[in-house]
Protein backbone atom coordinates (compact mmCIF):
# COMPACT_ATOMS: atom_id res chain seq x y z
CA UNK A 1 0.00 0.00 0.00
CA UNK A 2 2.78 2.48 0.49
CA UNK A 3 5.00 2.89 -2.50
CA UNK A 4 7.75 5.85 -3.24
CA UNK A 5 5.86 6.76 -6.75
CA UNK A 6 2.60 7.67 -4.79
CA UNK A 7 1.31 10.86 -3.86
CA UNK A 8 -0.06 11.02 -0.07
CA UNK A 9 -2.95 12.08 0.92
CA UNK A 10 -4.28 13.62 4.20
CA UNK A 11 -7.79 14.25 4.81
CA UNK A 12 -8.92 17.09 7.03
CA UNK A 13 -12.16 17.00 8.73
CA UNK A 14 -13.76 18.52 12.10
CA UNK A 15 -17.06 20.58 12.63
CA UNK A 16 -17.86 24.09 10.91
CA UNK A 17 -15.26 26.50 13.27
CA UNK A 18 -13.01 24.14 14.54
CA UNK A 19 -10.05 25.47 12.68
CA UNK A 20 -9.91 23.36 9.41
CA UNK A 21 -9.40 26.22 7.29
CA UNK A 22 -6.86 27.58 9.29
CA UNK A 23 -5.11 24.69 9.42
CA UNK A 24 -5.28 24.71 5.60
CA UNK A 25 -4.08 27.65 5.01
CA UNK A 26 -1.20 27.33 6.78
CA UNK A 27 -0.38 24.45 4.80
CA UNK A 28 -0.99 26.43 1.83
CA UNK A 29 1.12 29.25 2.64
CA UNK A 30 3.75 28.83 4.94
CA UNK A 31 7.55 27.43 3.48
CA UNK A 32 8.03 24.23 4.13
CA UNK A 33 8.92 23.12 1.35
CA UNK A 34 6.23 21.28 -0.31
CA UNK A 35 3.58 22.02 -2.27
CA UNK A 36 -0.18 20.31 -1.54
CA UNK A 37 -2.86 20.10 -3.93
CA UNK A 38 -5.90 20.86 -2.07
CA UNK A 39 -9.34 19.36 -2.78
CA UNK A 40 -11.90 22.05 -0.66
CA UNK A 41 -15.57 21.91 -0.36
CA UNK A 42 -15.87 25.81 -0.53
CA UNK A 43 -13.26 28.05 -2.26
CA UNK A 44 -14.76 31.17 -0.38
CA UNK A 45 -12.78 29.72 2.99
CA UNK A 46 -9.52 29.66 1.27
CA UNK A 47 -8.15 32.82 1.41
CA UNK A 48 -5.15 31.60 -0.90
CA UNK A 49 -5.09 31.86 -4.72
CA UNK A 50 -3.40 28.92 -6.19
CA UNK A 51 -3.85 26.87 -9.04
CA UNK A 52 -3.85 23.67 -6.91
CA UNK A 53 -6.74 24.35 -5.06
CA UNK A 54 -9.44 22.82 -6.23
CA UNK A 55 -13.52 22.75 -5.15
CA UNK A 56 -15.81 19.69 -4.90
CA UNK A 57 -18.93 18.90 -5.05
CA UNK A 58 -19.50 16.05 -2.49
CA UNK A 59 -20.56 12.84 -4.51
CA UNK A 60 -21.45 9.71 -2.51
CA UNK A 61 -21.40 6.79 -5.19
CA UNK A 62 -22.28 3.20 -4.09
CA UNK A 63 -19.99 0.96 -6.06
CA UNK A 64 -22.29 -2.26 -4.66
CA UNK A 65 -26.11 -1.01 -3.94
CA UNK A 66 -26.60 -0.14 -0.01
CA UNK A 67 -23.27 -2.09 0.86
CA UNK A 68 -21.25 0.25 3.53
CA UNK A 69 -17.84 -0.58 2.56
CA UNK A 70 -17.82 0.25 -1.54
CA UNK A 71 -19.26 3.24 -0.84
CA UNK A 72 -17.14 6.09 -2.01
CA UNK A 73 -16.53 9.67 -3.05
CA UNK A 74 -17.32 10.21 -6.83
CA UNK A 75 -16.04 13.55 -6.54
CA UNK A 76 -12.81 12.89 -5.30
CA UNK A 77 -12.00 10.26 -7.45
CA UNK A 78 -12.86 12.61 -10.56
CA UNK A 79 -10.60 15.14 -9.16
CA UNK A 80 -8.18 12.70 -8.20
CA UNK A 81 -7.73 11.55 -12.04
CA UNK A 82 -7.82 15.37 -12.83
CA UNK A 83 -4.76 16.28 -10.71
CA UNK A 84 -2.57 13.05 -11.86
CA UNK A 85 -2.61 15.16 -15.38
CA UNK A 86 -0.46 17.27 -13.77
CA UNK A 87 1.59 15.38 -12.09
CA UNK A 88 4.96 16.73 -10.96
CA UNK A 89 3.61 20.04 -10.15
CA UNK A 90 2.92 19.14 -6.43
CA UNK A 91 4.01 16.72 -3.47
CA UNK A 92 0.91 15.69 -1.61
CA UNK A 93 -2.49 16.30 -1.57
CA UNK A 94 -5.15 17.39 1.01
CA UNK A 95 -8.44 16.99 1.05
CA UNK A 96 -11.07 19.11 3.21
CA UNK A 97 -14.30 17.59 3.89
CA UNK A 98 -17.46 19.46 5.17
CA UNK A 99 -18.21 19.68 8.82
CA UNK A 100 -20.61 16.78 8.45
CA UNK A 101 -19.53 14.55 6.15
CA UNK A 102 -18.89 11.01 6.76
CA UNK A 103 -15.04 9.92 6.31
CA UNK A 104 -15.93 6.49 5.67
CA UNK A 105 -16.33 6.86 1.55
CA UNK A 106 -13.70 9.34 2.16
CA UNK A 107 -10.59 6.88 3.39
CA UNK A 108 -12.46 4.22 1.23
CA UNK A 109 -11.98 6.14 -1.63
CA UNK A 110 -8.45 5.58 -1.54
CA UNK A 111 -9.12 1.61 -1.37
CA UNK A 112 -11.47 0.93 -3.10
CA UNK A 113 -11.14 2.79 -6.81
CA UNK A 114 -8.06 0.95 -8.21
CA UNK A 115 -7.22 3.51 -10.24
CA UNK A 116 -6.57 6.30 -7.25
CA UNK A 117 -5.23 3.82 -5.43
CA UNK A 118 -2.67 2.97 -7.68
CA UNK A 119 -1.83 6.63 -7.60
CA UNK A 120 -1.97 7.94 -4.30
CA UNK A 121 -1.99 6.45 -0.44
CA UNK A 122 -4.02 7.80 2.03
CA UNK A 123 -1.44 9.38 4.48
CA UNK A 124 -3.06 10.17 7.80
CA UNK A 125 -6.80 11.62 8.91
CA UNK A 126 -6.45 14.31 10.45
CA UNK A 127 -9.59 15.17 12.75
CA UNK A 128 -9.58 19.33 13.87
CA UNK A 129 -11.60 19.72 16.96
CA UNK A 130 -12.35 22.65 19.28
CA UNK A 131 -12.01 22.53 22.41
CA UNK A 132 -14.68 24.97 23.57
CA UNK A 133 -17.14 23.56 22.09
CA UNK A 134 -16.24 20.25 21.81
CA UNK A 135 -18.50 18.49 25.02
CA UNK A 136 -21.07 20.30 23.14
CA UNK A 137 -20.37 18.35 19.53
CA UNK A 138 -20.18 14.81 20.93
CA UNK A 139 -23.24 15.53 22.73
CA UNK A 140 -25.41 16.18 19.73
CA UNK A 141 -23.98 14.92 17.23
CA UNK A 142 -22.93 11.34 16.00
CA UNK A 143 -21.15 13.01 13.33
CA UNK A 144 -18.23 14.37 15.70
CA UNK A 145 -17.92 11.59 17.44
CA UNK A 146 -17.54 9.44 14.18
CA UNK A 147 -14.57 12.19 13.10
CA UNK A 148 -12.95 11.34 16.15
CA UNK A 149 -12.86 7.55 16.02
CA UNK A 150 -11.66 7.65 12.02
CA UNK A 151 -8.82 9.95 13.22
CA UNK A 152 -5.02 9.10 13.62
CA UNK A 153 -4.52 12.82 14.53
CA UNK A 154 -6.77 14.33 16.41
CA UNK A 155 -5.86 18.29 16.76
CA UNK A 156 -7.20 19.48 20.12
CA UNK A 157 -7.78 23.42 19.02
CA UNK A 158 -8.19 26.35 20.87
CA UNK A 159 -7.15 24.82 23.88
CA UNK A 160 -6.38 28.75 25.26
CA UNK A 161 -10.25 29.07 25.01
CA UNK A 162 -10.60 25.85 28.03
CA UNK A 163 -9.46 25.32 31.77
CA UNK A 164 -6.73 23.06 32.03
CA UNK A 165 -9.46 21.15 33.96
CA UNK A 166 -11.77 21.05 30.84
CA UNK A 167 -9.00 19.88 28.68
CA UNK A 168 -8.17 16.90 30.90
CA UNK A 169 -11.98 15.97 30.61
CA UNK A 170 -12.03 16.25 26.65
CA UNK A 171 -8.27 14.43 26.14
CA UNK A 172 -10.69 11.79 28.62
CA UNK A 173 -13.35 11.89 26.09
CA UNK A 174 -11.37 11.57 22.82
CA UNK A 175 -8.89 8.90 24.72
CA UNK A 176 -12.74 6.71 25.19
CA UNK A 177 -13.30 6.78 21.72
CA UNK A 178 -9.83 6.68 20.10
CA UNK A 179 -7.53 4.92 22.08
CA UNK A 180 -5.18 4.75 19.21
CA UNK A 181 -4.93 8.41 17.54
CA UNK A 182 -1.99 10.80 18.35
CA UNK A 183 -3.86 14.06 20.10
CA UNK A 184 -2.00 17.44 19.55
CA UNK A 185 -2.85 20.67 21.62
CA UNK A 186 -2.74 23.62 19.47
CA UNK A 187 -4.72 27.07 20.12
CA UNK A 188 -4.83 28.56 16.32
CA UNK A 189 -3.54 25.69 14.74
CA UNK A 190 -0.30 26.81 15.59
CA UNK A 191 1.35 23.11 15.55
CA UNK A 192 4.29 22.32 13.63
CA UNK A 193 2.69 21.06 10.25
CA UNK A 194 5.41 17.84 10.17
CA UNK A 195 2.87 16.33 13.09
CA UNK A 196 0.17 16.30 10.62
CA UNK A 197 1.49 15.69 7.36
CA UNK A 198 3.51 12.92 5.48
CA UNK A 199 2.59 10.75 8.64
CA UNK A 200 2.09 7.24 6.62
CA UNK A 201 -0.21 6.68 9.52
CA UNK A 202 -1.97 3.70 7.16
CA UNK A 203 1.24 1.94 6.69
CA UNK A 204 1.32 -1.54 8.25
CA UNK A 205 4.82 -0.27 9.23
CA UNK A 206 3.11 2.47 11.80
CA UNK A 207 0.17 0.65 13.20
CA UNK A 208 -0.49 1.23 17.20
CA UNK A 209 2.75 3.65 16.92
CA UNK A 210 0.73 5.34 19.95
CA UNK A 211 0.21 3.05 22.65
CA UNK A 212 -3.89 2.29 23.11
CA UNK A 213 -5.30 3.59 26.38
CA UNK A 214 -6.01 -0.11 27.70
CA UNK A 215 -7.98 1.65 30.80
CA UNK A 216 -10.75 2.79 28.45
CA UNK A 217 -13.25 0.74 30.31
CA UNK A 218 -12.81 3.68 32.60
CA UNK A 219 -14.42 6.32 30.36
CA UNK A 220 -17.07 4.01 29.51
CA UNK A 221 -19.24 4.70 32.28
CA UNK A 222 -18.85 8.54 32.20
CA UNK A 223 -20.62 8.55 29.00
CA UNK A 224 -22.92 6.63 26.72
CA UNK A 225 -21.05 7.58 23.90
CA UNK A 226 -22.30 6.58 20.10
CA UNK A 227 -19.17 5.08 19.28
CA UNK A 228 -16.55 3.51 21.43
CA UNK A 229 -13.26 1.64 21.29
CA UNK A 230 -12.58 -2.11 23.15
CA UNK A 231 -8.45 -2.29 23.41
CA UNK A 232 -7.62 -6.38 23.70
CA UNK A 233 -4.56 -7.61 24.89
CA UNK A 234 -2.63 -11.19 25.02
CA UNK A 235 0.45 -11.84 26.57
CA UNK A 236 0.12 -15.76 25.30
CA UNK A 237 0.51 -16.23 21.71
CA UNK A 238 -2.16 -16.38 19.55
CA UNK A 239 -3.09 -19.57 17.23
CA UNK A 240 -3.07 -17.84 13.26
CA UNK A 241 -5.70 -20.94 12.54
CA UNK A 242 -8.10 -19.58 14.98
CA UNK A 243 -7.30 -15.64 15.07
CA UNK A 244 -7.08 -15.42 11.07
CA UNK A 245 -10.35 -16.80 10.61
CA UNK A 246 -12.33 -15.16 13.17
CA UNK A 247 -10.97 -11.47 12.34
CA UNK A 248 -12.22 -12.31 9.07
CA UNK A 249 -15.22 -13.45 9.81
CA UNK A 250 -15.93 -10.35 12.51
CA UNK A 251 -15.04 -7.84 9.68
CA UNK A 252 -17.24 -9.67 7.37
CA UNK A 253 -20.45 -9.36 9.94
CA UNK A 254 -19.81 -6.54 12.22
CA UNK A 255 -18.07 -4.32 10.06
CA UNK A 256 -20.75 -1.83 9.25
CA UNK A 257 -20.61 -0.69 12.49
CA UNK A 258 -16.84 -1.42 12.70
CA UNK A 259 -15.34 2.17 11.58
CA UNK A 260 -11.44 1.19 12.03
CA UNK A 261 -9.40 -1.47 13.71
CA UNK A 262 -5.51 -1.74 14.32
CA UNK A 263 -3.38 -5.01 15.54
CA UNK A 264 0.03 -6.44 16.27
CA UNK A 265 -0.17 -9.78 16.56
CA UNK A 266 2.35 -12.26 18.16
CA UNK A 267 1.50 -16.03 16.61
CA UNK A 268 2.41 -18.90 18.29
CA UNK A 269 6.11 -20.04 16.76
CA UNK A 270 6.20 -16.84 14.51
CA UNK A 271 9.23 -14.91 15.04
CA UNK A 272 7.55 -11.89 13.10
CA UNK A 273 4.82 -9.03 14.30
CA UNK A 274 1.91 -9.81 12.21
CA UNK A 275 -0.09 -6.65 11.96
CA UNK A 276 -3.87 -5.89 11.00
CA UNK A 277 -6.17 -3.03 9.88
CA UNK A 278 -9.33 -2.30 8.87
CA UNK A 279 -11.69 0.68 7.66
CA UNK A 280 -15.34 -0.88 8.12
CA UNK A 281 -15.03 -4.13 5.87
CA UNK A 282 -12.10 -3.58 4.08
CA UNK A 283 -9.09 -5.51 5.78
CA UNK A 284 -5.64 -5.67 5.70
CA UNK A 285 -3.24 -7.81 7.22
CA UNK A 286 0.70 -8.94 6.87
CA UNK A 287 3.61 -10.19 8.68
CA UNK A 288 6.22 -7.29 9.68
CA UNK A 289 9.49 -7.13 11.05
CA UNK A 290 10.05 -9.79 14.30
CA UNK A 291 10.13 -9.01 17.07
CA UNK A 292 12.88 -7.79 19.02
CA UNK A 293 15.23 -9.97 21.55
CA UNK A 294 13.54 -8.20 24.54
CA UNK A 295 10.56 -7.13 23.16
CA UNK A 296 7.47 -8.85 24.95
CA UNK A 297 5.51 -10.45 22.56
CA UNK A 298 2.28 -8.86 23.33
CA UNK A 299 -1.08 -9.05 20.98
CA UNK A 300 -2.69 -6.00 21.26
CA UNK A 301 -5.85 -5.61 18.89
CA UNK A 302 -8.09 -2.27 19.14
CA UNK A 303 -12.01 -1.56 17.63
CA UNK A 304 -13.32 1.36 17.12
CA UNK A 305 -17.06 1.90 16.34
CA UNK A 306 -20.80 1.73 17.03
CA UNK A 307 -22.82 -0.38 19.32
CA UNK A 308 -19.79 -3.07 19.43
CA UNK A 309 -20.93 -6.55 21.13
CA UNK A 310 -17.35 -6.22 23.77
CA UNK A 311 -18.29 -9.48 25.06
CA UNK A 312 -18.53 -11.48 21.78
CA UNK A 313 -15.04 -10.10 20.47
CA UNK A 314 -13.37 -10.51 24.25
CA UNK A 315 -14.66 -14.26 23.80
CA UNK A 316 -13.56 -14.27 20.39
CA UNK A 317 -10.32 -13.37 20.67
CA UNK A 318 -9.72 -15.19 23.88
CA UNK A 319 -10.68 -18.48 21.65
CA UNK A 320 -7.83 -17.35 19.47
CA UNK A 321 -5.04 -17.78 22.24
CA UNK A 322 -3.08 -20.32 21.33
CA UNK A 323 -4.09 -22.95 23.74
CA UNK A 324 -0.93 -25.70 23.47
CA UNK A 325 2.50 -25.32 23.10
CA UNK A 326 3.67 -26.20 19.57
CA UNK A 327 5.63 -29.87 19.18
CA UNK A 328 8.98 -29.77 20.00
CA UNK B 1 -7.00 -3.25 0.71
CA UNK B 2 -5.74 -6.49 -0.13
CA UNK B 3 -7.14 -9.17 1.62
CA UNK B 4 -4.88 -10.98 4.88
CA UNK B 5 -1.57 -12.63 3.73
CA UNK B 6 -2.58 -12.48 -0.35
CA UNK B 7 -0.17 -10.13 -2.31
CA UNK B 8 0.44 -12.27 -5.16
CA UNK B 9 -1.69 -9.62 -7.37
CA UNK B 10 0.25 -9.90 -10.67
CA UNK B 11 0.31 -5.83 -10.89
CA UNK B 12 1.69 -5.60 -14.39
CA UNK B 13 -0.72 -7.84 -16.05
CA UNK B 14 -3.68 -5.78 -14.09
CA UNK B 15 -2.47 -2.53 -14.83
CA UNK B 16 -2.36 -3.84 -18.92
CA UNK B 17 -6.11 -5.02 -18.50
CA UNK B 18 -7.04 -2.02 -16.88
CA UNK B 19 -5.91 0.04 -19.52
CA UNK B 20 -7.03 -2.27 -22.32
CA UNK B 21 -10.76 -1.66 -20.43
CA UNK B 22 -10.62 1.74 -20.51
CA UNK B 23 -9.48 1.68 -23.88
CA UNK B 24 -12.76 -0.75 -25.40
CA UNK B 25 -15.10 2.03 -23.20
CA UNK B 26 -13.72 4.66 -24.71
CA UNK B 27 -13.90 3.65 -27.93
CA UNK B 28 -17.71 1.88 -27.52
CA UNK B 29 -19.00 5.53 -26.25
CA UNK B 30 -16.65 7.32 -28.43
CA UNK B 31 -15.69 9.21 -24.81
CA UNK B 32 -14.07 12.64 -25.34
CA UNK B 33 -10.44 12.96 -23.28
CA UNK B 34 -11.77 15.19 -20.23
CA UNK B 35 -13.86 12.10 -19.66
CA UNK B 36 -12.44 10.43 -16.46
CA UNK B 37 -13.17 6.33 -16.50
CA UNK B 38 -11.46 4.31 -14.02
CA UNK B 39 -11.52 0.29 -13.37
CA UNK B 40 -11.98 -1.30 -10.08
CA UNK B 41 -11.80 -5.06 -9.37
CA UNK B 42 -13.88 -5.26 -6.30
CA UNK B 43 -14.05 -7.55 -3.98
CA UNK B 44 -15.90 -7.12 -1.01
CA UNK B 45 -16.60 -9.17 2.20
CA UNK B 46 -20.25 -7.68 2.80
CA UNK B 47 -22.50 -10.67 2.99
CA UNK B 48 -24.57 -8.99 0.82
CA UNK B 49 -22.28 -8.40 -1.80
CA UNK B 50 -22.11 -10.56 -4.95
CA UNK B 51 -17.89 -11.92 -5.71
CA UNK B 52 -15.85 -10.98 -7.07
CA UNK B 53 -16.21 -8.16 -10.05
CA UNK B 54 -15.35 -5.14 -12.30
CA UNK B 55 -16.44 -2.03 -11.44
CA UNK B 56 -15.99 0.56 -14.95
CA UNK B 57 -16.42 4.76 -13.51
CA UNK B 58 -17.81 6.77 -16.61
CA UNK B 59 -17.31 10.44 -15.32
CA UNK B 60 -18.51 12.77 -18.14
CA UNK B 61 -17.69 16.12 -16.65
CA UNK B 62 -20.56 17.88 -15.05
CA UNK B 63 -22.83 15.18 -15.85
CA UNK B 64 -23.54 11.80 -13.26
CA UNK B 65 -21.13 9.36 -13.08
CA UNK B 66 -22.53 6.18 -14.50
CA UNK B 67 -21.22 2.95 -13.16
CA UNK B 68 -20.93 -0.36 -15.40
CA UNK B 69 -20.09 -3.82 -13.38
CA UNK B 70 -18.95 -6.45 -14.96
CA UNK B 71 -19.48 -10.23 -12.82
CA UNK B 72 -15.64 -11.20 -13.35
CA UNK B 73 -12.47 -10.70 -11.90
CA UNK B 74 -10.54 -7.81 -14.07
CA UNK B 75 -8.29 -10.38 -15.88
CA UNK B 76 -10.04 -11.62 -17.39
CA UNK B 77 -12.99 -9.42 -18.63
CA UNK B 78 -13.36 -9.38 -22.48
CA UNK B 79 -14.54 -6.78 -24.65
CA UNK B 80 -17.33 -8.80 -25.39
CA UNK B 81 -18.49 -8.25 -21.64
CA UNK B 82 -18.04 -4.23 -21.80
CA UNK B 83 -20.65 -4.28 -25.28
CA UNK B 84 -23.23 -6.19 -23.48
CA UNK B 85 -22.38 -4.44 -20.30
CA UNK B 86 -23.10 -0.85 -21.81
CA UNK B 87 -25.93 -1.95 -23.80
Amino acid sequence: MTTQSTIPVTVLTGFLGAGKTTLLNRVLSENHGKRYAVIVNEFGEVGIDNDLVVNSDEEIFEMNNGCICCTVRGDLIRIIEGLMRRRGQFDGILVETTGLADPAPVAQTFFVDDDVRKNTRLDAIVTVVDAKHLAEALEDAHEAQEQIAFADIVVLNKTDLVEPATLDTLRGRIRAINPVATIREAERCNLPLTEVLDRNAFSLERILEVEPDFLDSMHEHEHDDHVTSLSLVSAEPLDPNAFLPWIQEIVQTLGADILRMKGIIAFRGDPDRFVVQSVHMLLEGDHQRAWKENEPRTSRLVFIGRNLPKELLRAGFEKSVASEALPS
Amino acid sequence: MISLGVRARRSVDLKEASESIKSWVRQSLSLPSDTVVTVSEITCRDVKCPGVETAILVMPPGEPTRLVKIPAPLLDVQPGDIEAALR
